[in-house]
């Protein structure tokens, strides 16, 4: 009988500590996650279905608060250190490249064209310019080249780097149109080869004339 | 009278004969009565004509049966994928000769399924059985899209039609 009511009256104490813990609000700066991920990852650490204390949290845009017991904003804090990384920044090396026209190889493209005569009939491929952008995740970038004496203009959107690949968004445009236009998942570190046959001013002025192509080669890389 | 459901899968597998009304039949009697119809077998035919332009360039320097021969088993590439490129409106002679080694998907569709066009979804082509981090592609409307893999690995060529 002692006994039980011993252990009544701790638990009661315990109640009664768990019942006075006041929850603590902490701002935690997002870098990389967006509202869907960080929901499904802290959902389970805030409580809020507590009867006294309730745990609560609220997702803007760059910025995640929590209203929670401390121990459990830590955990929160921990699972955000693991998989929060600050975000990177993606090296883009972009290659404009004519088809027809040519004769001959060249070998800036080589295992590019390797691979393009196989798949295409175009008489030949010449590499018109090159440059490079680097690009945090989550940023813009444009660059302007001159390919083929042509003003181009390379608009990049560089999205969230997921497991190996990212996805960038590209647009091509010449002073008078558009001739690309897209998104593209793109593995780290491989080549993707996007070409048109749309008739261009670039290509226009190039021997293809009527039926070439304009081949924009891209690969990516965290830096 | 054909219905009009049965009318438009059939356009995507008509010949463009059928569907330009030079040769007679139920369909062609359709289209001719059905300016719904009559307008989907023209985009199709349009689609037929703007491709036939670009044949002369996309033909491979390979006949079909080498084409096939090359193509490493189990990736998923095949008929099915030459039966997708037709039905999504493309000419044979460019399906067949730019071979099971290219995919091509319309709008919301996948390899092999007729669908319609839908100017304001943004075409997503993924390739088939792709045995790497698989290549997905968004670009705008009425954009016709073909992924091709390489024999290099580290390459893949995306092609747009239009």
């Amino acid at each position: 009988m002692g006994k039980a009511i011993l252990c009544m009256a701790v638990s009661a104490v315990l109640f009664g500590c768990l019942w006075e813990r006041e929850v603590e609000v902490r701002v935690f700066e997002l870098q990389r996650l967006d509202y869907g991920e960080v929901v499904s990852l802290i959902e389970p650490y805030v409580y809020a279905d507590r009867e006294n204390n309730p745990g609560y949290f609220t997702v803007t845009e760059n910025t995640l608060t929590v209203r929670e017991l401390p121990e459990n904003l830590d955990r929160i804090a921990a699972v955000l250190e693991r998989f929060d990384t600050p975000r990177s920044t993606v090296v883009l090396h972009f290659q404009i490249v004519a088809a027809n026209g040519y004769e001959g190889s060249d070998p800036e493209i080589a295992a590019v064209e390797l691979e393009l005569r196989k798949l295409l009939r175009y008489q030949g491929y010449k590499l018109l310019a090159s440059t490079m952008l680097q690009v945090m995740e989550g940023q813009e970038a444009t660059q302007s080249v001159l390919a083929n004496e042509m003003p181009l203009e390379i608009q990049v959107h560089v999205g969230l780097v997921r497991g190996e690949a990212v996805e960038l968004q590209v647009n091509v445009i010449t002073p008078w149109d558009q001739v690309l236009q897209t998104a593209v998942n793109l593995p780290m570190g491989k080549t993707v080869v996007l070409g048109t046959g749309r008739n261009t001013p670039l290509v226009r002025g190039s021997p293809a004339e009527d039926d070439g192509a304009l081949i924009l080669i891209v690969t990516a890389e965290i830096s | 009278m054909m219905r009009c459901e049965i009318a438009r899968d059939r356009i995507l597998e008509a010949d463009p004969a059928e569907l330009s009304n030079e040769v007679t039949g139920d369909l062609a009697e359709h289209i001719e009565t059905c300016s719904a119809c009559q307008a989907l077998a023209e985009r199709v035919l349009e689609s037929e004509r703007t491709l036939a332009g670009a044949i002369t360039a996309m033909e491979p320097g390979l006949d079909v049966d080498a084409a096939l021969a090359r193509v490493p088993s189990g990736r998923g590439w095949g008929w099915g994928a030459v039966q997708g490129w037709r039905r999504a409106g493309l000419a044979l002679p460019l399906a067949a000769a730019a071979v099971a080694a290219l995919v091509m998907l319309k709008p919301s569709g996948n390899p092999g399924q007729a669908v319609a066009f839908d100017p304001s979804s943004p075409v997503v082509a993924r390739a088939l059985g792709w045995d790497r981090p698989s290549p997905v592609v968004r670009t705008t409307s009425h954009a016709t899209v073909a992924i091709l893999p390489t024999e290099n690995p580290d390459i893949t060529i995306i092609w747009f039609m239009n």
